[in-house]
């Protein structure tokens, strides 16, 4: 991975065709760490190949990328999902068959699907005058579609909520679909969403492949943070019925990113995730199951090989590694500490990751440690090398409410440190093996329920008190890494799909 | 737009409209002017038998053509072109007199900005914000028929949801378990927290660390009313009760559980002390938890009397609870206990006297 700094300069624009176009949202080169981390890597281990990313993100504010422009990749572009455009000076006149285009817009933000993208394309080029989008969306036009799209969907709510929310949605929407592309021989996207639409799209005009990798699952991540947001107004009172069917505000959002994922399971060629069970998920959600495929995260364990184990003799030590925001549930970990502390008077605590993501939550955590006098014990040290880490550490923990298939983890079994884990994304899988290991190694750690203080801290404790136990889980981690989750076997994998779908004519 | 949108914007766009007439800008007033000198000098020349009357028609027709074809302009540049297309007609109409209209139009109508106060009152009005007071909203609801569907089945309970309901339902159920908390959820959120199935595990920890910020300060609320000396003894019970539930869930911070059982406890101690002369008056016995720990109270005080009695008052309200029977026990503190008490805050009214 390429140092994490500020400012880098991304500038670097080819006209040449590349060989891979990475359509990302929300994170490279913009955000350090995980799926960042997870595409950088990706483009440096293929340096055969020329690469050009497009980056969605909200707006020009906090575009400073965190990663350095890797050698192979020829172009980057940005996308703004919330540039609205301007009004237009003069006044728009409505065109004609603006009704059969907000129909199929309509129909494409409930249902999605490739058929249901292509007619939104088409109706929008048989409209005439043909408007640019941002035009559309600022235009008298827009009234006529906002109102039309109203009238079929939420008559009985506040239309003033539905006109910012559809404001919102087809914002992110247009500007996907008006972006330029960049020629290619595969587009891979690395979520669903409006990447999703815009990699579909892509697939559509160009006729080239389309491969979709996902981590963690967009769709569901938005439907979480949907159902559960404060600034999505309840505009109807459904009390606590599951059974009523009116459509609100938030219906209409998950609704619309549900469609985003179908358009782009649909017009994928293959749909990859980290574990088996997120195939599930993908498949309730629309992929084909003879589309998807596994192709597991891998990591140089050759870094890590040499590293020396934690002295039984040394102060027990153990380690949370990751960036300190909520989905980490850092707090869980201090609470794990602080009931830990009472039976190992001694145990040092280490959270190595980035302080800068949520600041809020760092001083929250900050004060959480204060409030339960742990400063001695518990340790922020922000970004570090965790291989100068590591030796000191007897046990990995980790807290977290989601993730896919967490490289700390993998990191720690390279290094033979057992790791305890909540019960979340592939974790379990990769510390207690998947049902088809053979032969199987056992056991690498320990797995915890989510948001379970006192099971962390039990699973820690054993492991810091019986050093044989904890080499032994080590050494099966270490093993079931070097064997299934080495960076040059996945690093391999796409380097096969990649020039299986280059080929293709 | 549909009725109910009308409806909701009616409030607003009635009183704007009645007060306020669409004002001349200094070029319409320039318009008026020439059209003025223009219709001015065709009646004149008509009337000296310069023109004939075909002729001074014709100029007429001329003038409002022109002040038309302004009014179109405005038009095709996207601007309000009302008053220009008012002085048009008038014009049309009385000719100078017209002209003269649209002068005075002018010279009276004083354009104004808009109020932003009251512009931002119809806007948080029409939105259905949630700036809005109680009344207002629900009003607004019941109007535009947002209300709950009074016909629909009784909702399901959470936790046969949780068990046996599909993933979307699972999921409904808890965001509403975090928009609209109450302590008597969590039982059905540990019961997510520890599911089958990993997506609602992850969204149950997402609740639940969603909720673990307010909390405290759920616990400190339930604590301030329990201490409100207009309440009935009951009543304060069942607000400590919440705020020992919260302390217990499982997902408050440490220091925070610790400081709500201390006051809980120093509370308990504080009103069992007092109920030795004083009428003090349990309206119903089924506070829960407090309760419990009431009664051991009395147990270790050897209060064996008033321990029969509040079990018997239990067991009855236990029994008759749901048919409205509710056996009142009356104990009675010290009066000079009560009194501290009293100074102190902590106990309710009814308490102290």
């Amino acid at each position: 991975m390429a140092a994490l700094a500020k400012n880098f300069s991304w500038e670097r624009t080819s006209r040449e065709p590349a060989d891979v176009c990475l359509i990302v949202e929300g994170c490279y080169p913009f955000v350090p760490g995980g799926v960042s981390g997870w595409i950088d890597w990706l483009i440096r281990t293929q340096p055969e190949l020329k690469f050009s990313v497009v980056s969605l993100w909200p707006s020009p504010k906090g575009t400073s990328p965190r990663y350095e422009m890797p050698d192979n990749a020829i172009s980057f572009q940005t996308i703004f999902l919330q540039d609205f455009g301007k009004p237009p000076r003069r006044r728009e006149t409505i065109p004609g068959g603006i009704d059969a285009f907000s129909r199929a817009l309509d129909q494409f933000m409930r249902r999605g699907g490739v058929d249901g993208l292509a007619t939104v394309m088409r109706t929008r080029a048989q409209m005439t005058p043909k408007l640019e989008f941002g035009r559309l969306l600022n235009g008298p036009a827009a009234w006529d579609i906002v109102h039309g799209m109203y009238e079929t969907r939420m008559p009985h709510g506040s239309f003033l909520h539905y006109f910012w929310a559809w404001r919102a949605l087809l914002g992110g929407l247009f500007a996907t679909l008006e972006a330029p592309l960049p020629a290619a021989r595969v587009y891979h996207t690395i979520s669903t969403g409006y990447a999703g639409v815009l990699a579909a799209r892509a697939a559509r005009e160009t006729g080239r492949p389309m491969l979709l990798t996902e981590h963690g699952i967009y769709t569901n991540e938005r439907r979480i943070e949907l159902l559960m947001a404060d600034w999505v107004v309840d505009t109807l009172d459904k009390g606590h019925n599951l059974e009523d069917d009116r459509t609100d505000l938030r219906d209409l959002w998950i609704e619309a990113f549900e469609a985003y994922a179908r358009t782009c399971y649909e017009g994928a060629n293959e749909v990859i995730t980290l574990y088996e069970d997120n195939q599930r998920v993908q498949n309730g959600l629309g992929a084909a199951s003879e589309r998807c495929r596994v192709i597991a995260n891998g990591i140089a364990v050759e870094r890590f090989a040499g590293l020396g184990r934690a002295a039984d003799d040394a102060r027990p030590t153990m380690a949370l590694i990751g960036r300190v925001v909520p989905i980490k549930d850092v707090k869980t970990y201090i609470r794990a500490a602080h009931s830990l502390r009472r039976r190992i008077p001694n145990l040092r605590a280490y959270i190595l990751g980035p302080l800068d993501e949520d600041q809020i939550y760092v001083a929250e955590c900050q004060e959480l440690v204060a409030s339960l006098g742990l400063e001695g014990c518990i340790e922020f040290t922000g970004q570090v090398d965790i291989t100068k880490y590591l030796p000191d550490v007897h046990v990995v923990a980790l807290t977290s409410l989601s993730e896919s298939q967490p490289l700390t983890l993998l990191e720690a079994g390279a290094a033979g440190v057992p790791f305890v884990s909540s019960n979340v994304g592939s974790c379990r899988e990769i510390i207690e093996g998947r049902s088809d290991e053979l032969p199987a190694l056992g056991q690498g750690g320990f797995i915890t329920p989510v948001v379970a203080p006192e099971a962390t801290a039990d699973a820690v404790e054993k492991l810091l008190r019986d050093p044989a136990l904890r080499r032994r889980l080590g050494d099966t981690l270490r093993a079931r890494v070097n064997q299934f989750y080495r960076s040059e076997q996945a690093a391999s994998a796409y380097r096969q799909l990649y020039a299986h779908y280059r080929a293709l004519d | 737009m549909s009725e109910s949108v009308r409806q909701t914007t009616g409030h607003a766009t009635r009183s704007e409209a009645a007060t306020e007439a669409p004002p001349l800008r200094p070029t319409d007033l320039v318009g008026a002017l020439s059209a003025l000198v223009a219709e001015g000098c065709l009646i004149s020349a008509h009337m000296l038998e310069v023109l004939t009357l075909p002729v001074a028609l014709v100029g007429h027709l001329a003038v409002s053509a022109l002040l038309i074809g302004r009014y179109m302009l405005l038009v095709r540049r996207g601007r309000d072109g009302t008053a220009s297309l008012l002085l048009a007609f008038v014009v049309l109409a009385a000719g100078p007199f017209g002209a003269i209209g649209g002068v005075l139009i002018g010279r009276l109508s004083r354009p104004e900005a808009a109020d932003v106060a009251r512009l931002a009152a119809w806007y948080e009005r029409i939105s259905l914000s949630t700036d809005l007071s109680e009344t207002t909203r629900r009003s607004d609801r019941i109007l535009t028929g947002r209300i709950a569907n009074l016909k629909a089945d009784v909702p399901r309970s959470f936790a046969g949801v949780l068990e046996h309901g599909n993933i979307r339902d699972q999921q409904t159920v808890l965001s509403l378990i975090a928009r609209r908390f109450h302590p008597d959820y969590l039982a059905a959120l540990k019961l997510a927290l520890t599911s089958e199935e990993p997506v609602i595990r992850v969204q149950a920890a997402a609740v639940a660390a969603k909720i673990r910020v307010d909390l405290a300060t759920r616990a400190d609320a339930a604590l301030a009313a329990a201490a409100n000396p207009k309440l009935t003894s009951d009543a304060a019970l069942r607000h400590l009760a919440d705020a020992e539930n919260y302390a217990r869930s499982g997902l408050m911070e440490e220091p925070d559980k610790q400081r709500t059982l201390s006051a809980v406890e120093t509370f308990l101690a504080a009103a069992a002390d007092s109920f030795d002369r004083n009428p003090r008056l349990i309206e119903s016995a089924s506070a829960g938890a407090p309760l419990d720990r009431y009664e051991t109270r009395l147990l270790v005080d050897k209060r064996y009397g008033d321990f029969r009695r509040l079990r018997r008052a239990r067991a009855w309200n236990a029994r008759t609870g749901t048919a409205g029977l509710r056996l009142r026990i009356r104990i009675i503190p010290k009066r000079a206990k009560a009194a501290r008490l009293r100074a102190q805050g902590m106990l309710g009214q009814g308490a102290a006297e």
